[in-house]
């Protein structure tokens, strides 16, 4: 299989670890290879975070190498200017629009740029950008917890993204606790919804 | 399941469980471990599984006592493993070093979590360099299914040369997830035996002095078994050749791959300590240009220039004047060094679209919404602004970013107190410290006996949220839950503190704001030894509280005292409006900056 690099970016406590670890889990009922590489410990807290998933034959590393990313899911906006170097040219982005504003900014020793601002500034990457609310979309079926799943969804649909939306359903269902799993299937379906609005 | 006896079965596992999965099928018997970032799923894992396979299982309050654990372990004849970070082997290092004379007997393997590039830890020691010292085998693997067999292998490697074996991971081996496949597992019901051998368990001068050629004979002769291991590959090829450790291997592979590179000469060496000295003078005696590619301290390439040296090789050696030996490597470093040891250009660009740096706000981890640590931290600037503030490592370092700035030192464990005390006697400001729960019971206690017994004037602001926080909240003394999250009798620190004599103990809830800065403003004028627990759990266990926190927006006048002076994330200031507000999907509802606003607007 031909390697296929996914990069998860966001705040710590956003679920990027689940959602990387559905991806992953995947691969390997498939017989794919696959490497996740992750942040755990301080940057948990509120921190920026970042994790790949590698799948593919050539793949060794945890990390991928900058300019060899096909696909970015970033479930915080600005978040995703912070990890584009990861990017293939033209290469594609799920960008959640709701941002979280860091203390640095509420403290007033930053600005959190517009929204306009980071469109401009990811377009020097790539112009495969599909912006969606997710957090809002998230809430609406009933907590935020279930952003990572609305993402996934999304990302189900990205041209070129190795796997099928069932098979990710049943990695989904093989790792999330019964009584969440209807939610977060709903979750998974409103992204694959948003992402063909 | 982790736990399943299916061999030929294949998970998805993190490189820390797969340690748990090797020592399980190697019929592992006793574990213990101190949480450390990146080694702390380790001990979840053991924690989570103890029950189902039956070995014993403990947290132990710190390293150096989880590592004596173990070895108490294997001088019980059974399998032991130890994990830590790499930190916490400084710690352990005086059991390690002396435990090596005698030499262990149930295999005994000791896993590190070393931490390049400073992910969660204040310092990027190569523990390799123990592995030397301490003449102990160590092992380094690319990838989860390697981490499974290494520590297999390692079991019965100890129990061969009676030395611990050191398996040595970085963030990129623990934190990394992959396919593994299950072999079957070993029963783990040996009955424990102790034989009395005063000669090796009793390291008095004259026993050690007899055991020392003894080591060194058990060195050499792992020396030579070494050397056919199946940790070492050698792919002879053309006349250039790169040597690499561990998983450095990987990104080596990966730019001859991107690079179609395929008539390089490769070593590479799972084992990293003793080196395989034929192997490399083999690989030596081929090549005419040799790159040595490792992370961190340049051990490798020393050995493989001494062994060009005492041979007389006219090879030429490259190693740390191509490759950092700082943070950690990754494949576009290694293509760099690759590329100027062939001295060709690269074929593949590594280098991204440029980040806009210039616009990005920073985003430093924060203590959480609801976090008792922030409200301790508040009332202490509130009674003491111009003290000096020794601190400690956890979840409360964080008290050091701005808005609180209530942190001014972080060295290792237990040393707010180590140096608070000393300072309390030079300095002529008042110096108040905080330690967490977790933190004081790992080496706190001998820090705490040593301020009252020098008559220190240092204020010990006891952090207590019942908690190992930081690390992913696991059990400590003071919480009342053994290491299998069952119940137990919590010890107070405050009752240490009355032992040790110290006459001002004080007990405050820090969400409390207002009765917080009361007592300490009590305790300001004491000029011995003072020790104030601030206590309330951990958000992380007790969750969001039901209370609905908001701000009224009539009330507020925008003095932004909240955000500037307490600065809890769910607090937004509204450039625009030029007011505060809370954002509720992030509040905890801990009540805390209710106290806080002088104009009573939240509520
Ligand atoms: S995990 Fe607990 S101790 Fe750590 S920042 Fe969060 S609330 Fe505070
Ligand atoms: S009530 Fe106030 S201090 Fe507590 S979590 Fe909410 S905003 Fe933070």
């Amino acid at each position: 299989m031909k390697d296929y690099n996914i990069i998860l970016c966001g705040v710590g406590g956003q679920g990027t670890i689940l959602a990387s670890k559905i991806i992953a889990q995947t691969a390997v009922r498939l017989g794919v290879n696959c490497r996740v590489g992750e942040t755990h410990g301080m940057s948990q807290r509120g921190g920026s975070v970042v994790s790949h998933v590698r799948i593919g034959d050539n793949v060794l590393g945890a990390i991928t190498p900058e300019n060899q990313g096909q696909m970015m899911l970033a479930f915080e906006p600005v978040e995703s200017l912070r990890y584009m170097n990861f990017l293939e040219p033209n290469g594609w982005v799920v960008l959640n629009t709701h941002p979280i504003v860091p203390t640095s900014v509420n403290a007033g020793l930053a600005k959190y740029p517009a929204m306009k601002t980071i469109d401009a500034e990811l377009r020097k990457a790539t112009n495969r950008i599909k912006a969606i609310p997710a957090s809002e979309i998230a809430n609406s079926i009933g907590s935020i917890i279930t952003l990572n799943m609305v993402i996934l969804g999304a990302a189900s649909c990205v041209p070129g993204y190795p796997f099928s939306a069932d098979e990710t359903k049943k990695s989904i269902q093989e790792l999330v606790k019964p009584a969440y799993l209807e939610l977060n299937i709903k979750a998974f379906e409103s992204g694959v919804t948003a992402f063909n609005q | 399941m982790l736990t399943d006896n299916k061999p030929g079965q294949k998970e998805l596992l993190m490189g820390n469980q797969a340690v748990v999965r090797g020592a399980i099928e190697a019929g592992m018997q006793v574990a213990a471990t101190y949480p450390g970032t990146p080694a702390s799923e380790i001990g979840d894992t053991f924690s989570e599984k103890a029950k189902t396979c039956g070995y014993y299982f403990e947290y132990s309050t710190n390293e150096k006592l989880a590592f004596e654990t173990a070895l108490a372990g294997s001088w019980s004849n059974l399998r032991s493993i130890v994990s830590m970070k790499h930190v916490g082997l400084n710690v352990a290092a005086d059991a390690l070093m002396s435990s090596t004379y005698g030499g262990t007997i149930g295999g005994m393997v000791l896993v590190i979590g070393d931490d390049p590039s400073f992910f969660s830890s204040q310092n990027e020691q190569d523990s390799r360099n123990y592995a030397v010292f301490a003449h102990i085998p160590c092992l380094e693997p690319t990838c989860p299914q390697d981490t499974k067999e290494m520590v297999k292998y390692a079991f019965d490697l100890s129990e061969q040369f009676h030395l611990p074996v050191m398996i040595r991971l970085t963030t990129r081996t623990a934190h990394c997830s992959g396919s593994v496949e299950f072999s079957d597992i070993k029963d783990n019901t040996k009955q424990p035996l102790f034989t009395r051998d005063k000669l090796r368990k009793a390291a008095l001068p004259a026993h050690a002095y007899q055991l020392h050629p003894d080591l060194m004979k058990r060195f050499q002769a792992l020396e030579d078994y070494i050397e056919t291991s199946q940790w070492i590959k050698m792919e002879l090829k053309g006349k250039k050749g790169i040597i690499a450790n561990g998983l450095t291997m990987n990104y080596v592979k990966e730019v001859l791959k991107y690079e179609n590179l395929d008539d390089i000469s490769l070593l590479w060496l799972g084992f990293t300590n003793p080196l395989p000295k034929k192997t490399i003078e083999t690989f030596l005696r081929h090549c005419d240009q040799v790159l040595v590619a490792e992370e961190l301290d340049p051990l490798t390439e020393k050995t493989v220039k001494n062994i060009a040296f005492d041979q007389k090789l006219s090879v030429d050696i490259h190693g740390k004047d191509l490759i950092p030996s700082i943070y950690e490597l990754n494949t576009s470093i290694l293509q760099k060094a690759i590329s100027g040891f062939l001295n060709r250009p690269s074929s593949v660009s590594f280098t991204g679209t440029p980040i806009p740096f210039n616009i990005i706000p920073p985003r430093y981890p924060v203590l959480c919404p609801g976090c008792p640590h922030r409200a301790t931290f508040y009332a202490i600037k509130r009674v003491f602004p111009k003290a000096v503030y020794p601190s400690d490592i956890g979840c409360y370092t964080l008290g050091l970013q701005p808005p609180l700035n209530a942190v001014d030192t972080c060295v290792c464990m237990g040393a707010s107190i180590g140096l608070g005390a000393a300072f309390s006697k030079f300095l002529p400001e008042k110096v108040v410290c905080t330690i967490g729960d977790s933190t004081f019971f790992h080496t706190g206690l001998p820090a705490l006996a040593n301020a009252v017994y020098n008559q220190s004037k240092l204020t010990v602001v006891l952090v207590d949220n019942s908690i190992t926080a930081m690390t992913g909240q696991q059990p400590c003394p003071s919480c009342g839950l053994n290491s299998l999250n069952e119940p137990t009798i919590p010890i107070l620190p405050e009752k240490i503190a009355e032992a040790m004599g110290i006459e001002m103990i004080r007990i405050v809830n820090p969400l409390h704001v207002q009765d917080t800065i009361t007592t300490l403003k009590e305790v300001s004028t004491y000029d011995k030894t003072s020790f104030i627990v601030s206590r309330s759990p951990c958000c992380m266990i007790e969750g969001k509280k039901d209370k609905r926190v908001f701000i009224d927006p009539d009330k507020c006048n925008g003095c932004a005292i909240c955000v500037k002076t307490f600065g809890c994330p769910p607090l937004t200031w509204n450039e625009d409006m030029k007011k505060t507000s809370i954002d509720e999907s992030l509040c905890n509802g801990c009540g805390a900056c209710i106290e806080i606003c002088p104009q009573h607007a939240i509520m």
